[in-house]
């Protein structure tokens, strides 16, 4: 089994701003969806980059999948080296994350990660209707005052 | 939505200018056309621009919403360009403060460029972080397209919107930031790619982060799929390499995106021959369909060949334009090029546009070779439908002819019947007696008397036979009927409700997918507002597409006044119909 890039970044997103990955900070990166439209998402670069550097360890597997909109899905899963690896973690490591990724109901049921039209993402317990939405796809606003800056182009007038 | 994380700042960029800039089809019309639209030539030159389109020019108010564009124009020429200064004043969230001004230049060879200065963000003055430069990009990135919508005429809209599959909005565009400095400041451009933090922030606001270079006068350039950042003291120097260097990205990256767009045009294509060439026999309603398909296909295949010229046109105006600022350039300004990759990215775009032109011509033939399939399974069904047609014909004849045949030996059998009554009733009066009372005194003159009287008995049982048979004909058919074609949009719901008060005999629909063609039938029962009978109507509606297509209504009287009829049948049905209409 594969975790497609999509739901993943949803999740480090979520736990990023959630504070769990408190190394972490997320930026809106214009994707192209796999729906194959472009759109703003919370992308947390450090994440993206720890995930090269667990591939780069042998702790990751992962793989391109081309989709019907002639875009490219990546996907993820643990190595075996990777798996052992994880078994042997502390549990004050893991336990802050298997908290906001599992029902607060149902213990033990692990949270899915849903998208819907490819517009949202929600962790949505298999066992009851307890959902919430991840807002990766909603940009957050800085203020900031501009002023209009005339650069010269490569052209000349005809006139 | 105010930042939910405590963002790790690691890079600031002293005063930076952000540029963001798309390619897009204009054309000396369209250029000329938008000066007009800004009002160029006219002695103010600002004005409001909104989004909203005038659906009721007829009407004397316009309201719109408080959701516009300051636009004051700056310089143009009326067929090569326009550029103007724009303020945008859309709202924002709770607690966030936005003044949000910049420069904009639309030029006829697609190259469109927003670019500002940033003053302040987050209430710092003169420094930016990437963290921050990054949120200001992405709703820069936004509102641009926004004013876009605003400027764009019908045609380009269109044309973006086959580009982009109804979603413009969320296309990707160049950004290009300059700065005059940075901090922390190191050695070399280089030493940002170092795999971890920092090059994770400037992935952040340039994407992929592909190459660094250090340009002899200590300018760095950071170059990324989606960005470039430039740091540099002489900005003004490269301007025009920058510009150019712009257009050449935005041209790169629209050819990425018309490049899908090809492809799955090219799925479209394939998906309606797959469908045609496996269910073209058994269904009955393929053709329709794949007409309906090819033809949006078609379309779109029009409008990415026309949006290929235009890119081919820009891609050569470019060549000149690479050739003429870099033979007039200086030293400095050569080596600049060259370290923003300019020729190798212009000769990448170069290749890849007459790749897709290759590509784009190859589906128009296709488009045009499932056209012909498409007429010939056309042409076949008709053919079926012909031959089929003549079977029933000759079938029909066959039928008529028989039931001829039948009606004659119904006359006779009539006739014979007749007689046998009209013989029967003189055999039961001469059982009484009563002929023998009448006639006895009449000797062999009476015998004649009694058969003249056989015959005429016959003759009016007969006669009689064959008015009941006419009676009982007209009781089942109906002697008028009128249908009005009105083909009109209508009030479903309110033709739903109508339907639901009347007792309906009859029920057919017809679906395909694009209409949903339903005929009603009922009797009416009030004979006072149908001129004294009771007429059967039907009515004929899409329930899909909200439209009545045609009501019948048969009456037994054949000496109704039609004009009468008429009037009284669009006064029940105008009620149902949609706007004004030509029915009276």
């Amino acid at each position: 089994m594969w975790f497609k890039d999509g739901p993943l970044f949803a999740a480090i997103y979520e736990l990023t701003a959630e504070g769990v990955f408190e190394t972490y900070d997320y930026a809106p990166v214009s994707i192209l969806g796999l729906d194959g439209f472009h759109r703003f998402m919370n992308i947390s670069i450090e994440g993206k980059d720890d995930l090269d550097d667990l591939r780069e360890l042998g702790l990751l597997n992962h793989m391109k999948i081309s989709t019907t909109t002639y875009g490219t899905v990546t996907a993820y899963r643990l190595s075996e080296k990777g798996m052992n690896i994880y078994a042997e973690l502390p549990r004050k490591l893991t336990e802050p994350i298997s908290k906001l990724v599992h029902c607060p109901k149902h213990k033990n049921k692990l949270m899915e990660i849903v998208c819907v039209n490819f517009e949202k993402y929600f962790l949505r317990c298999p066992s009851c209707s307890n959902e919430r939405e991840i807002p990766i796809f909603e940009i957050e606003d800085v203020s900031y005052v501009s002023q209009p800056r005339f650069i010269r182009l490569p052209y000349r007038k005809r006139r | 939505m105010a930042v939910r994380d405590k963002l790790e700042e690691l890079i600031f960029l002293k005063k930076p200018t952000v540029i963001i800039s798309e390619w897009m089809p204009w054309g000396n019309n369209q250029i000329a056309a938008l000066n007009r639209k800004l009002g160029s030539m006219e002695r103010l030159k600002s004005t409001l621009m909104t989004a909203l389109v005038d659906e009721f020019p007829e009407q004397s108010i316009f309201e719109s919403d408080p959701v516009h564009s300051d636009v004051v124009v700056k310089d143009f020429e009326l067929t090569q360009f326009v550029e103007f200064r724009c303020k945008v004043d859309y709202p924002e969230a709770a607690g966030i403060t936005q003044v949000e001004e910049f420069a904009a230049h639309i030029h006829e060879q697609g190259l469109v460029v927003f670019a500002l200065d940033l003053n302040e963000v987050e209430g710092r003055k003169g420094i930016v972080s990437l963290d921050h430069l990054t949120r200001v990009n992405a709703d820069l990135l936004m509102d641009s397209s926004q004013i876009m919508d605003t400027l764009l005429a019908h045609s380009q809209l269109r044309m973006m919107d086959v580009m982009f599959r109804g979603k413009s909005r969320n296309r990707g565009k160049f950004v290009l930031v300059v700065s005059e400095g940075i901090t922390p400041r190191k050695s070399k451009a280089s030493s940002y790619a170092d795999q971890e933090d920092y090059q994770n922030e400037l992935e952040q606001v340039v994407g992929t982060l592909e190459t660094t270079e250090t340009v002899s006068d200590g300018s760095y350039i950071f170059i990324g799929d989606l960005g470039v950042i430039v740091v540099t003291k002489s900005f003004s120097t490269h301007e025009e390499v920058l510009g150019l260097y712009a257009l050449v990205r935005s041209l790169d990256m629209f050819m990425n995106q018309y490049f899908s767009r090809l492809w799955l045009g090219w799925d479209d294509s394939l998906q309606i021959r797959q469908m045609f060439l496996h269910k073209a026999d058994r269904d009955p309603t393929m053709v329709a369909q794949a007409k309906t398909a090819l033809s949006k296909v078609g379309a779109d295949a029009v409008v990415l060949e026309a949006l290929m010229k235009f890119l081919t046109e820009s891609i050569v105006y470019t060549r000149e334009q690479i050739t003429r600022i870099l033979k007039k350039s200086s030293t400095k300004q050569k080596e600049f090029a060259r370290k923003l990759h300019l020729q190798m990215f212009f000769d990448r775009v170069e290749t890849r546009i007459d790749d897709a032109e290759k590509v784009v011509e190859g589906l128009k033939r296709e488009v045009e070779g499932l056209q012909g399939l498409v007429t010939t399974l056309g042409e076949k069904q008709m053919k079926r439908v012909y031959d089929t047609l003549q079977d029933s014909s000759r079938a029909t004849e066959e039928m008529l002819a028989s039931s001829e045949r039948g009606a004659v030996a119904l006359n006779i059998i009539e006739i014979i019947l007749a007689g046998t009554i009209a013989f029967d009733v003189i055999e039961t009066m001469n059982t009484i007696g009563f002929l023998d009372t009448v006639f006895g005194g009449f000797g062999s003159t009476g015998t004649f008397i009694i058969f003249g009287a056989t015959m005429l008995i016959w003759l009016g049982v007969a006669i009689g036979l064959y008015k009941f048979m006419e009676y009982l004909t007209s009781r089942h058919e109906p002697l008028f009927s009128m249908q009005l074609r009105l083909e009109a949009p209508c009030h479903i719901d309110r033709l739903e409700k109508y339907l639901a008060t009347k007792d309906i005999t009859t029920l057919i629909t017809k679906q395909d997918g694009i209409t949903d063609a339903t005929k009603a039938s009922w009797e009416e029962e009030d004979k006072s507002k149908w001129l004294g009978e009771k007429p059967k109507l039907s009515i004929v509606y899409d329930g899909l597409n909200g439209y009545i297509l045609t009501i019948v209504a048969e009456f037994k009287n054949p000496n109704i006044d039609r004009e009468e009829l008429r009037r009284v049948l669009l006064k029940e049905i105008k009620p149902l119909l949609k706007g004004p209409n030509n029915f009276s």
